[in-house]
C-alpha cells in the first residue's frame, strides 16, 4: 500500500524540477518522502512474507455504506434543501445503519439534532447558512 | 518573580468571562465524552475544530485543552464502573478500581482518582509554567539545522512509543509529510499534486483531513466492532464517597508518586497519558509491602495512575508550546487548531503571545478545580450518561463533522473528500496502522522541509552540517538509540505486554 503511494507520488511529481541538494526545486523533499515510503512498503512486504499476516477483519458493508450514503447526502442537499432538511435527512441516512430499525427514535433524533445544529450554528455562531430551501 | 507576573498575567486572562465559560464547556464536554466509551478526546476535538474558528484563540485553546484533561477524568468513572476503559489512559484504572467497586467501594475509588488527578494536575500544571519559559529561550538559539533534528527526533520518539507496528507507523509518518506538501511550493510558489482542483491550492485543509481521519473513520470501526459485542451493565451501587483514614494513608503516597512519574514521562513525545499510568501502576506494585492484593482492590492501584495520567496530560503541553512540536494525536489537533488562528506553533508563542501561553496555564488550573467541582457531587449524572447507547451517538458526531467543515468552506465538495480522508483512515485501521502518526506528519510536514531546505542552502547542500553541530547530534542520536531500542527483544516484549492490556 506504501509502495503504490510513494510511487503515485513519484509518477506525478516527476514534472518537479528536483535540483540539487543545496538548492532544493520543489519536488526535492517529496522524492525524498516518497522514496522513503516505497522502501518501508517493501519492509512491510519483506516481513508479511517472512511472518505472514494477521488476517484482516471482516469488512461490514453495511457500515460503510451507510456513512458513505449519509455523508453524499449532506454534500448534495445542503446547497439547495439548506440546513435544517440536509441535517434531518444525515441523520435518517445514518440511522438506518442499525441492524434494528426504530422508527420513532431516528424521527426524533433528526429532528432533534437538526433544531440543535440550527441553533448553534445559525443562532449561537451566527454563520450565514442557508436554513430552508429556496 | 517573573514567574508570578506571568502567572498572574495569565489568570486576569483565564478568569474573564467568555474563557471561564468556554472552559467550563470544555470540561463538561471533555468529562461527558471521556465517560463515553467510544467517543475519544481526538474524535472531539476533530469534531469541535471548525466551532473554535469562531472563537478568540485563547478561548479556542481554553476549551480544546480542558476536552483534553476532562475526558482523562471522565475516563477513570467508566473504568471503574463498568470495567471498560472509556479513555485508553484511564485502561490500567479497570484492574483495581472495578474490583473495588464490586467491593462495594466504588465510591472510595471514583474520590480517589478525583483527588489525585486534581493533585496530579495542579502540579503537572506549576511544572508547565516554571519550565516553559527556560526551554523556550534555550530553543530560541536553535539554527535551521537543530529545528531540523529536533523534529526528526519527535517524528521517531512519537512512532517509537506509540502502540503497534513500528514499520507501518513510520510509513504513516512520511505519508502524513507527504499529504502537508501537497500545494503551493512555499518558496518557489509550484503547484504540487494539486491535479487541478481548487481547494488543494492552499494544500490540504487541516479541519478537513482531521474529521475524516478521526471523526468519521472512528464511527466507522466502531459502528463494526459495536456490531459483534453487546452493551456492558454498570454497577450503579456507589456506595459511600469519602475515604476512610487508612486509606487515605495508603493512597496518599501513591498519589504523590504517580505525580512524578506521569509529569515526566508526559513531557515524551508520543507517550501520553497511556504510558504514565502503566509505569505507575507497576511501580505501585513493586513498592507495595503486599503486591497481591493489586488486581483485588487494592486503592493504590487507582490512585497512582489517575494522578500520573491526569499529570501527563499537562505536561505533554510542554513540547507543543516551547517547541512547537505536538508529541501526540490530540497536541497535533491543538497545534491544528492554533494554525487555524494564523498562530505557527513554536518557541515564539510563549514571547510573543504571553496573553495566550499563561492565559492557558491558568486556565489549566482553574479546569482542575472546576473538574473536582462538578465531578464528586454530579457523579449520579455521570453514570446515567454511560447508558446513551451509541446508535444515538454515532449519528450526532457524523453531523458535527458536516456541519462544521461546510461552516468552515462552503463548499460541498470538502464534506466528499472529508469521506474520503475518513474511509482512508478506517482502510488503514484495518491494515493495523494507526491515524496519529500521520497527522504529526501532516502537521509538521511543511515547517520540517522548510528546515531541511534552510540548512541545506547554508551548508551548501552538506548533509554532514546535521553532525557538527552539538545539539543537533544529540537529537539525531537520541533518535538513533530509539530505534535501535525497538529492534531489541526485552523492549519489543514490554511493548507487546502494554498492547495487550
Amino acid at each position: 500500500m506504501f509502495i503504490c503511494f510513494g510511487a503515485l507520488g513519484l509518477w506525478f511529481g516527476r514534472g518537479l524540477a528536483a535540483g540539487s541538494a543545496q538548492e532544493m526545486g520543489p519536488g526535492y523533499a517529496p522524492a525524498l518522502v516518497c522514496w522513503g515510503m516505497v522502501l518501508i512498503g517493501v519492509a512491510v512486504l519483506v516481513r508479511s512474507v517472512l511472518r505472514g499476516t494477521d488476517p484482516i477483519d471482516a469488512v461490514s458493508p453495511r457500515a460503510v455504506l451507510g456513512i458513505v450514503a449519509a455523508l453524499g447526502v449532506f454534500a448534495a442537499t445542503i446547497g439547495t434543501l439548506g440546513l435544517v432538511l440536509a441535517s434531518m435527512l444525515t441523520v435518517a441516512v445514518a440511522c438506518l445503519i442499525e441492524p434494528k430499525l426504530r422508527w420513532k427514535e431516528v424521527a426524533l433524533l433528526s429532528v432533534g439534532l437538526s433544531a440543535a445544529a440550527l441553533a448553534l450554528f445559525v443562532f449561537v455562531l451566527r454563520i450565514p447558512f442557508r436554513i430552508w430551501p429556496i | 518573580m517573573d514567574l508570578i507576573d506571568n502567572l498572574w498575567l495569565g489568570f486576569t486572562v483565564a478568569v474573564s468571562w467568555v474563557n471561564l465559560l468556554f472552559c467550563l464547556i470544555g470540561v463538561l464536554v471533555g468529562t461527558l465524552i471521556g465517560v463515553l466509551p467510544g467517543l475519544g478526546p481526538v474524535t472531539t476535538i476533530a469534531m469541535l475544530l471548525p466551532i473554535t474558528y469562531y472563537l478568540e484563540p485563547v478561548t479556542a485553546l481554553i476549551m480544546l485543552a480542558g476536552i483534553f484533561y476532562g475526558s482523562q477524568y471522565g475516563g477513570s468513572t467508566t473504568s471503574i464502573l463498568l470495567n471498560m476503559p472509556g479513555e485508553a489512559s484511564s485502561v490500567v484504572t479497570c484492574l483495581d478500581g472495578h474490583q473495588m467497586a464490586r467491593n462495594g467501594r466504588a465510591g472510595a475509588a471514583l474520590a480517589v482518582s478525583a483527588i489525585g488527578s486534581f493533585i496530579g494536575g495542579t502540579v503537572a500544571t506549576l511544572i508547565v509554567a516554571g519550565a516553559a519559559i527556560y526551554i523556550a529561550d534555550f530553543v530560541k538559539t536553535f539554527t535551521s539545522v537543530e529545528y531540523f533534528s529536533l523534529m526528526v527526533f519527535g517524528l521517531v520518539a512519537a512512532v517509537v512509543l506509540a502502540s503497534g507496528s513500528v514499520l507501518n507507523a513510520i510509513g504513516m509518518v512520511l505519508l502524513g509529510l507527504f499529504l502537508g506538501m501537497v500545494g503551493t511550493d512555499l518558496s518557489t510558489g509550484a503547484q504540487r499534486y494539486v491535479f487541478g482542483v481548487p481547494m488543494l491550492a492552499d494544500g490540504i485543509d487541516f479541519v478537513i483531513l482531521a474529521t475524516g481521519m478521526f471523526g468519521v473513520a472512528e464511527v466507522l470501526a466502531n459502528l463494526e466492532r459495536r456490531i459483534r459485542s453487546g452493551q456492558p451493565t454498570a454497577i450503579r451501587n456507589v456506595g459511600r464517597a469519602g475515604l476512610t483514614r487508612a486509606e487515605w494513608r495508603q493512597s496518599a503516597p501513591a498519589i504523590w508518586r504517580g505525580t512524578l512519574i506521569g509529569s515526566a514521562l508526559g513531557v515524551l513525545p508520543g507517550s501520553g497519558g497511556m504510558l504514565s499510568a502503566f509505569a505507575s501502576y507497576t511501580l505501585e506494585k513493586k513498592v507495595a509491602k503486599d503486591p497481591s492484593r493489586f488486581g483485588k482492590g487494592a486503592i493504590e492501584g487507582v490512585a497512582g495512575p489517575e494522578s500520573a495520567n491526569n499529570a501527563g496530560s499537562q505536561t505533554a503541553f510542554i513540547p507543543l508550546l516551547t517547541m512547537g512540536l505536538p508529541s501526540n494525536a490530540t497536541m497535533a489537533m491543538m497545534a491544528g487548531a492554533m494554525m487555524i488562528h494564523g498562530i505557527v506553533p513554536s518557541s515564539k508563542v510563549v514571547t510573543d503571545q504571553p496573553e495566550l501561553f499563561w492565559g492557558l496555564i491558568a486556565s489549566m488550573w482553574i479546569g482542575n478545580v472546576l473538574l473536582l467541582i462538578i465531578n464528586l457531587p454530579l457523579i449520579g449524572i455521570w453514570i446515567r450518561i454511560l447508558e446513551v447507547p451509541y446508535r444515538l451517538l454515532y449519528p450526532t458526531v457524523l453531523l458535527l463533522c458536516c456541519i462544521g467543515v461546510y461552516s468552515l468552506t462552503n463548499s460541498p465538495q470538502s464534506i466528499l473528500f472529508m469521506l474520503g480522508f475518513g474511509v482512508m483512515g478506517w482502510m488503514f485501521l484495518k491494515f493495523g496502522c494507526e491515524p496519529a502518526p500521520l497527522v504529526l506528519g501532516f502537521v509538521l510536514g511543511s515547517r520540517v522541509e522548510e528546515n531541511l531546505r534552510r540548512a541545506m542552502l547554508v551548508s551548501g547542500g552538506d548533509p554532514w552540517v546535521f553532525l557538527q553541530r552539538p545539539i543537533s547530534v544529540v537529537f539525531l542520536v537520541c533518535a538513533g538509540l530509539l530505534l535501535l531500542l525497538v529492534v531489541l527483544p526485552s523492549f519489543s516484549r514490554s511493548r507487546a505486554a502494554l498492547k495487550e492490556a
